[in-house]
């Protein structure tokens, strides 16, 4: 890993497009300013660690279950209906 | 072209239903090439079966059907890569996490999933909106039978 010192308001660049400013340092704490063009996506690595979780637990459907999802919508329409019945 | 699926068999897709995703899905960036399929049994449900894996395939569905409140709020600059330009050409569809038990079935609210029906590309969002998350069950608790 490339280890690199800056001080608040300086930057780093990575490649021509991305900058990366140190806005403030604050106790434990650093604030960032990230410029990058609008296709290259920038995440907290934690949502973007839980986004690619969720997606590989999601690969897997089990097909029985959405079968039984179905039945259960649509018992919930019959109930709405009924209700809507009462309702009118 | 015919695609190889795990769950559907072998498939005959045409060329122009083909979706093209540029950055693929999180966790998925060698995936690029996608085909919306509807559930053989109909329903709320479809899927986004992976045109080069046959055995990849996500449930989606029609986020509003479960959370009618349920807004993306997402500026044209982020949809520049799947080419937007007007709201109305894009289709939103969140993915499902379907375990065994159904009552348990999730919807990824924070990654939803935009396609641009007329130039057949996708993209995966990431929201930066502190009410949705990656799980949000799709069945309320009082649906849930009771006695299981």
């Amino acid at each position: 890993m490339l280890v690199l010192s800056r001080n608040p308001e300086e930057a780093i660049m990575i490649g021509d497009e991305v900058e990366i400013t140190v806005l403030e340092v604050r106790g434990d704490k650093v604030r960032l300013g990230i410029r990058a063009p609008a296709e290259i996506p920038v995440h907290r690595k934690e949502v973007y660690q839980a986004m690619k979780e969720a997606n590989v637990e999601a690969a897997s459907p089990n097909d029985g279950a959405l079968q039984q999802a179905m039945l259960i919508l649509r018992g919930r329409r019959k109930r709405e209906e009924k209700a809507r019945v009462k309702e009118g | 072209m015919k695609v190889k699926t795990t769950r559907f068999g072998d498939i005959d897709v045409r060329e122009e239903d083909i979706l093209t995703f540029p950055r693929g899905l999180i966790g998925f960036p060698h995936l690029k090439r996608y085909v919306l399929l509807d559930h053989p049994g109909g329903g709320p449900f479809r899927w986004l079966q992976a045109v080069d894996q046959p055995q990849t395939a996500f449930a989606v569905t029609d986020p509003l059907i479960f959370f009618p409140d349920y807004r993306i709020p997402v500026t044209l600059e982020e949809l520049k890569e799947i080419r937007i330009t007007d709201p109305a050409d894009g289709v939103v569809v969140v993915i499902l996490v379907v375990p065994k038990d159904p009552y348990r079935i999730t919807a990824n609210l924070q990654g939803p999933v935009v396609i641009n029906v007329k130039e057949r590309l996708g993209m995966q969002l990431v929201l930066n909106v502190p009410q949705y998350t990656t799980k949000h069950l799709i069945f309320s608790k009082e649906e849930v039978p009771q006695g299981t």
